[in-house]
């Protein structure tokens, strides 16, 4: 990531267009796009919020299709694929667990699975979703157990 | 000063043998903030203790250069024995450098964090695209985000997942991980609370159990998304790589947290009235002989 004042300044601009944009529904024009950013208090002029839109279409983090003399703009998948990718890093990051998050479930000890199954069973869980160790798309072949 | 500073030194070891009973008794909703508030105080005991420490023989040393060698010190720095403030300098030295390490990785992972908080996605959820079942909360600078992996919702129904979420949101709503940092320093600060951390650790997971079942009002849902991902975890053919040195793999946990969901709600704890008196005594006989340990060495120090 490079990252000057001036990148910075028109990366908050993309940001908040791109929340606009998140929120809404359907695909949004140029107009539309700066009513909603009127609202949260980003007053724009229409040739900025115009100019930001084709920049992010440009990064492709935002799709467009005609709209009568205009084109309207929904987010790509793009942003939550550059989320992906950044959790994914903070995830294998360095040696240690990042001290930052907090994991749902760490682990279980082998020997605990027996005690796993039993309090899953009083849980209320289906034993059919439990028996198969093989999930789905693996090879049903190579079922050695 | 001669017996009054080693108090809390020693303090610190009974403050790291209660910790776990504490962590036991104490209500879950608020339980690892008071441990973490005990470590704490017994971190900055350790730490000040040690610098007073360091302080007398800092002084000491400058007698070496007196006609009458270190014994010229007056009596008062010669009651504690030389070796023994040397080695308080040491840990003193080696506590202060860990300390800065950990804490520049925090920084690096908080900064981190924090733009990944700030990224323009919808919602608070990213899904990951990945096959190990896996959640997790990221706390950053101003707020959080929830990362949930396809492999995951593969294997939760649609209310086990919302469990899940609930969960998560519960770290970010209850600000876990600054907690879970301050473990971190403490037990670094600290040797004797090296189990702080964990202990931190399992307190919140289990604060943040009882506050998702809360919010879903279904304690066995919960219970449920839990063992199914944990089974999955054991099962997956690829094992979710186990960084080096993390003790949570260890302790597992889940079994406990699921029989604490599925034996109904806890009554509304109370911390045991005589573990609080206890642990209250404790700390405040700590900090006390701290105060009383500074007031001698400062006198001392400054004829």
């Amino acid at each position: 990531m490079t990252g000057g004042p001036h990148r910075r300044e028109a990366g908050q601009l993309e940001n908040a267009v791109l929340a606009v944009l998140w929120e809404a529904a359907v695909a949004l024009t140029p107009t539309q796009t700066q009513r909603g950013l009127h609202d949260q208090g980003f007053d724009l002029a229409y040739t900025s919020v115009a100019t930001t839109l084709t920049r992010l279409h440009t990064k492709g983090l935002v799709e467009r299709s005609p709209a009568g003399r205009t084109y309207a703009y929904t987010p790509s998948g793009r942003a939550a694929e550059e989320a992906a990718a950044r959790m994914r890093s903070l995830l294998g990051s360095g040696q240690a667990r990042a001290v930052v998050l907090s994991h749902f479930v760490d682990g279980l000890d082998p020997d605990d699975e027996a005690t796993l199954l039993e309090l899953l069973s009083r849980a209320g869980a289906d034993p059919a979703d439990l028996s198969d160790p093989a999930p789905p798309g693996s090879d049903a072949g190579s079922d050695t157990a | 000063m001669r017996f009054m500073v080693w108090l809390p030194l020693f303090g610190n070891a009974l403050v790291a043998a209660g910790l776990p009973v504490l962590a036991r008794r104490l209500p879950h909703r608020r339980g690892y903030a008071v441990l973490t508030a005990v470590g704490g105080v017994g971190a900055a005991c350790w730490l000040w203790c040690l610098g007073l420490l360091a302080a007398v023989f800092a002084d000491r040393i400058g007698y070496l250069t007196s006609r009458g060698g270190l014994a010229a010190a007056p009596a008062g720095l010669r009651a504690v024995p030389v070796i023994l403030t040397a080695a308080a300098a040491a840990a003193l030295l080696a506590a202060v450098v860990r300390l800065a390490v950990l804490g520049a990785r925090h920084a690096r992972e908080l900064l981190r964090a924090e733009r990944l908080c700030r990224l323009p996605v919808a919602g608070d959820v990213i899904d990951l695209p990945d096959a190990v079942p896996r959640a997790c909360a990221v706390g950053g600078l101003t707020g959080g985000r929830i990362a949930i992996s396809s492999g995951l919702r593969r294997c939760l129904s649609a209310d086990e997942q919302a469990a899940v979420l609930a969960h998560e949101r519960a770290h970010l709503a209850g600000g876990h991980h600054w907690y879970r940092m301050a473990a971190a320093w403490f037990g670094t600060v600290c040797p004797p609370l090296y189990r702080l951390p964990e202990l931190i650790e399992q307190s919140c997971e289990r604060a943040a159990d009882e506050a998702a079942a809360a919010a879903i009002g279904d304690r066995r849902t919960l219970a449920r998304a839990l063992g199914k991902v944990a089974l999955a975890v054991a099962r997956a053919p690829r094992p979710a790589p186990v960084p080096e040195g993390g003790p949570a793999f260890l302790h597992g946990g889940v079994p406990e947290r699921m029989a604490a969901l599925l034996d109904g709600p806890p009554p509304p704890a109370r911390a045991p009235r005589l573990l609080a008196a206890v642990g209250v005594a404790v700390v405040a006989a700590m900090t006390v002989a701290a105060v009383h340990a500074s007031a001698d060495c400062f006198a001392l120090l400054r004829r």
